[in-house]
C-alpha cells in the first residue's frame, strides 16, 4: 500500500470511531432497565452534550477521507469504507434526534376539558395542582406515558412530571 | 412537579433519558440535564440550579372532582390514547429494578410516601398508611398528620399544628360505627369504600357541604375538638374556617426514594 494512503487510513479510522463513539457510548449507558453509575452517567451526558457538533465534524472528516481513499481501494476495502460510513452517518443523524421521544411522545399543546366532561373513572389516579381558582388534574395514566408536560397554570409556568 | 422559571427565564423541558429508572429531562433553552425526582440540574450550563417544587396532590379523580368547583382535566391526546396503559400501576410494579438496597426492611417496589423537612427525610410504607390513617408523627421537630383519603387511595400530609399548638387527629366515628364494619370487613380502607359509594352518588355536592350534612370521612382534633375534612380544613367547631399547612410529599417506590434520600428513616409503629 502507498504510504500516503496508509496515513489517510490511519486518520480515517479514528475520525470514524469518534463519530460512532459519541453517539453509541451515551446511548448504551443511558438505556432503560440498566444500572447507571454516577461516572458512567456523567460521561454519557458530556458526550451527548457535545455530540451534535463532534459527530458532524468527525463525519465530514471521515467522509472526505473516504472519498479520497475510494478510488484506489480494493473491493473489500470499499465494502469496509461504505459500511463504516453508514454507521458514521447513523451516529451523526441520531445525535441530533431525541429517540426517547419516539418511545414516549411529548404533548406539544396540551388540551383541557371540564371536569364534568371528562370520561375518567372516579377511581382513576390524577396529579392535581391548584393556583387560586385554577385547578388542574393530570391523569397519571397519561403522564406515565408522556412523562413531562410543560403547562402554564394561572400564569405560572410549571413542569408536570411523572 | 416543578415551576420552570430559572433566573427569570422560562424553560421548556423534554424527556432526555433515564438514570436508574428515574427520568432525565433537558431544557430546550440551555440543553442542561435535570433529574426528575430532585428538580436539580446535574449537567450543562445550569448545573447546580434547582427548580422550585409545586405543591401538588395525588388523588383519585372522584376525590378531586368533589373538591374543586370548575377544574380542568388534561384531555387525552387522540394520537397516543392507545399508548396509555390503564393498568399502569400494576405494570410499572412489574418492571425490573436496577438498584436495590439489601438490608433495608422494604422491598424495592414497595410503595412509600416520602417527605423531607430541612434535610431530614422519612418514608411511610403505603400499606401501613392505609391501615393506620390518620398517622400522627414528628419529623425534624415538626408535628405531622398523614391522611389517606375517604377513597383509600388519595393522600395528603399536613402540619398537625392549630394556632401554633400541636394537635393530634383521629377519624370521627372510628370507635363507633366504623369499628363494627372494620371488624366485619377487615380493613379501614374496605370499610370506607361504603362511604365513598354513598358520597359519590351525589357528585355535585361540594366537599364542605357534604361533610356538614353527611360527615362520611371527618377528622377530629384533640386540641379544639373541631371537625376537619380531607383538604385539611376545619368544617365545624372552634377552628372552623382554618386550614392546616400542607407538607409536600411524594408517592414513590422504595428504591427510588432511598436512592435520593440515603439517610431516610422508615416510619414504624
Amino acid at each position: 500500500m502507498h504510504p500516503r494512503r496508509n496515513i489517510l487510513w490511519f486518520l480515517f479510522v479514528p475520525a470514524a470511531l469518534v463519530a460512532i463513539a459519541w453517539f453509541f457510548i451515551p446511548a448504551f449507558i443511558i438505556r432503560p432497565f440498566s444500572h447507571q453509575s454516577p461516572s458512567g452517567l456523567a460521561l454519557a451526558m458530556s458526550l451527548r452534550q457535545s455530540a451534535p457538533l463532534i459527530t458532524l465534524v468527525a463525519a465530514l472528516v471521515s467522509l472526505a477521507l473516504a472519498v479520497i481513499l475510494w478510488g484506489a481501494a480494493s473491493k473489500s476495502r470499499k465494502i469496509i469504507l461504505a459500511s463504516v460510513m453508514l454507521v458514521v452517518a447513523i451516529a451523526a443523524v441520531m445525535s441530533r434526534l431525541n429517540y426517547f421521544e419516539w418511545m414516549f411522545h411529548p404533548v406539544d399543546s396540551p388540551r383541557f376539558e371540564a371536569a364534568s366532561a371528562s370520561k375518567l373513572d372516579k377511581g382513576e389516579m390524577i396529579l392535581a395542582i391548584r393556583y387560586g381558582s385554577d385547578a388542574r388534574a393530570y391523569p397519571i395514566r397519561e403522564m406515565a406515558y408522556h412523562h413531562v408536560l410543560n403547562d402554564v397554570v394561572a400564569g405560572v409556568p410549571v413542569a408536570v412530571t411523572y | 412537579m416543578w415551576t420552570r422559571t430559572v433566573n427569570g427565564r422560562v424553560l421548556h423541558f423534554y424527556l432526555a433519558g433515564i438514570n436508574n429508572q428515574n427520568f432525565l429531562m433537558r431544557d430546550k433553552e440551555t440543553g442542561s440535564w435535570w433529574q426528575q425526582i430532585t428538580g436539580k440540574a446535574i449537567y450543562g450550563p445550569l448545573r447546580g440550579a434547582s427548580l422550585d417544587l409545586v405543591m401538588s396532590d395525588e388523588l383519585t379523580f372522584g376525590e378531586w372532582k368533589s373538591e374543586v368547583a370548575d377544574g380542568k382535566v388534561l384531555a387525552p391526546v387522540p394520537k397516543y390514547v392507545k399508548k396509555y396503559d390503564s393498568n399502569w400501576e400494576a405494570d410499572v410494579a412489574k418492571l425490573p429494578v436496577v438498584i436495590s438496597f439489601p438490608g433495608t426492611e422494604l422491598k424495592s417496589r414497595d410503595v412509600v410516601v416520602g417527605l423531607e423537612l430541612d434535610g431530614t427525610s422519612r418514608a411511610y410504607p403505603w400499606d401501613t398508611l392505609v391501615k393506620q390513617s390518620p398517622v400522627i408523627d414528628r419529623v425534624h421537630g415538626v408535628p405531622l398528620l398523614i391522611a389517606v383519603g375517604p377513597d383509600g387511595k388519595s393522600f395528603r400530609v399536613f402540619k398537625s399544628r392549630i394556632d401554633g399548638k400541636d394537635a393530634e387527629f383521629f377519624l370521627k366515628g372510628e370507635t363507633e360505627v366504623d369499628a363494627k364494619s372494620t371488624a366485619l370487613i377487615g380493613t379501614n380502607s374496605a370499610a370506607t369504600a361504603d362511604h365513598k359509594t354513598a358520597a359519590s352518588a351525589n357528585p355535585k355536592t361540594e366537599a364542605v357541604s357534604a361533610a356538614k350534612t353527611a360527615p362520611s370521612w371527618t377528622l377530629l382534633d384533640t386540641a379544639t375538638a373541631s371537625e376537619w375534612n380531607f383538604q385539611g380544613c376545619a368544617i365545624s367547631g372552634p377552628s372552623q374556617g382554618q386550614c392546616l399547612d400542607r407538607v409536600p410529599a411524594l408517592k414513590d417506590y422504595w428504591f427510588d426514594w432511598r436512592n435520593y434520600h440515603p439517610d431516610t428513616s422508615i416510619y414504624k409503629r
